[in-house]
């Protein structure tokens, strides 16, 4: 090894070290902890969604949810062949018609079959990487009234995720900020009672998702966090489309 | 004597935020509230501690070429090292902070000591030096959030404590909690307020050198006159 070589490689050598070190550190401690932050977050859902059910209402376990479109080889090579039962092999190929380069969900859904096909996605473990992430089914005396869904906004200081209550026409009911890095002045915006105001009662895309859409004393209130605004926005509109695709009231 | 001085220089004479001007993006940021301020500077601490110790630990196996990446990873796993522990010990603290424990990483005062300081120092020294510059930005930010805090909103928030009036960890101040001065509150508040302490901080040598000269004044005065006694008794 010629002498340039050996003065690349020692450097090299000593800064993967000291990152593996690191690496190390920094798997102890997250191996530690993990358990105790898990807690934390599961503690803080619990109290939102308590925060977002009205008397009478009954929550279902969180069920994941299915994609709007799932792309044609994850579907044929990674959904498919993990389901045993011909029923539910069925009931996805009632649903799921296939396109150029997806399979595309066939909306509406008959009531009972939205459950099912939630819990088919959740026993197959099913990351969905649309916003819409998980659901909770509000019933009352046995009956399908509203969804909650938990669904993943953009924010300025990473991924937010905001509960959102929807009634089966698409109306946002009542919605929550959950876990956020959001700065303390943007979070204290977000968190401010009457924020949420804006979005209840609208549907679709008439939720606003942009400043111009709102009144001047709306903007004035997301004035300085308005990433933050946006990123809630566009999340509750997402969940919106969700609900209007699936129940058919698009 | 020497430990001293290398601790209380980042105290005084060479404070982060009001003479060097360093770390000012989190003191504009977190200095609310009174209670997020004293949690930034007790992490920002403790990962300026552990980078210190560290890079002047390995300051001789650290090669000069690639010292800056290196010491970001130290630093980079300290402030994960201290965001996991705060959200599983201090959930409430670590969402209140939200990502401003994160942005620690790239917090001036750190990676300023490092290169300044620990890369030239020895352990010990490296560890007063840090403990003064992390004990210098708390105090600093501390007093920057009791401003704003007092003046921009009325109430000074510490943790709860068993005293009445403190149960919730919110003390009201009459007079203020009704009618703030809400620029202090906003950024443009706290720049000011930094820049009148900043000013004051400019002026502490003068005011110093001014009491000094007063003090030998004064001393001088009754040397001369405890003279002029003896020299009375004399006659």
């Amino acid at each position: 090894m010629n002498q340039a070589l050996r003065e690349l490689f020692k450097p090299a050598l000593r800064l993967f070290s000291i990152c593996a070190l690191a690496a190390l550190v920094l798997g102890a401690v997250f191996e530690l902890t993990k358990d105790m932050i898990l807690h934390n977050q599961q503690a803080e859902e619990r109290q939102a969604l308590q925060r977002l059910t009205q008397d009478g209402e009954k929550l279902s376990e969180r069920l994941k949810v299915m994609p709007l479109a799932i792309g044609k080889a994850e579907f044929e090579e990674q959904l498919l062949p993990r389901i045993s039962s011909d029923k539910a092999r069925e009931l996805l190929h009632k649903y799921y018609l296939p396109e150029i380069d997806s399979y595309r969900l066939r909306t509406p859904l008959v009531v009972e079959d939205i459950q099912k096909l939630m819990q088919l996605f959740t026993e197959l473990d099913f990351e969905n990487r649309e916003p819409v992430r998980g659901c909770y089914l509000v019933k009352q005396e046995q009956e399908l009234i509203a969804y909650v869904l938990e669904v993943a906004g953009s924010g300025f200081g990473g991924e937010m995720k905001i509960f959102v209550v929807l009634t089966r026409d698409g109306k946002v009911r009542q919605a929550v900020l959950t876990q956020n890095r959001e700065s303390p002045a943007q979070r204290k915006k977000a968190e401010a009672e009457g924020y949420m105001d804006k979005f209840i009662g609208r549907r679709g895309m008439s939720i606003p998702t942009i400043k111009s859409m709102l009144t001047q004393a709306e903007a004035d209130a997301v004035s300085g966090a308005s990433v933050t605004f946006m990123g809630i926005a566009q999340a509750i509109r997402a969940a919106s489309l969700w609900v209007l695709a699936v129940e058919g009231n698009e | 004597m020497k430990g001293l001085k290398e601790f209380t220089k980042g105290i005084l004479h060479e404070n982060p935020t009001f003479v060097i001007i360093l770390g000012l993006c989190p003191t504009l940021a977190v200095s609310t509230k009174l209670i997020f301020a004293l949690g930034m500077g007790v992490a920002a601490t403790f990962v300026l501690l552990c980078s210190n110790v560290f890079i002047s630990l390995l300051k001789g196996y650290i090669p000069e070429k690639v010292r800056i990446p290196s010491y970001i990873v130290i630093i980079a796993s300290f402030v994960t090292v201290v965001d996991l522990l705060m959200q599983a010990f201090a959930w409430e603290l670590s969402k209140s902070l939200g990502v401003f424990v994160p942005l620690i990483v790239v917090n001036c005062i750190i990676l300023g000591r490092a290169e300044a300081f620990a890369n030239k120092n020895t352990v010990s020294a490296a560890i007063l030096d840090a403990l003064g510059m992390g004990v210098g930005f708390t105090l600093a930010l501390s007093l920057i959030a009791l401003i704003r805090e007092a003046l921009g909103g009325g109430t000074i928030t510490f943790l709860a404590l068993p005293i009445p009036g403190l149960e919730d960890g919110v003390l009201e101040l009459p007079g203020l909690v009704t009618s703030p001065i809400a620029i202090f509150v906003a950024p443009a508040g706290a720049l000011l307020l930094i820049g009148l302490l900043k000013g004051f901080f400019n002026l502490l040598p003068e005011i110093k050198a001014k009491f000094e000269h007063t003090l030998k004044r004064v001393f001088k005065r009754t040397s001369q006159t405890e003279e002029m006694l003896k020299g009375d008794e004399g006659l």
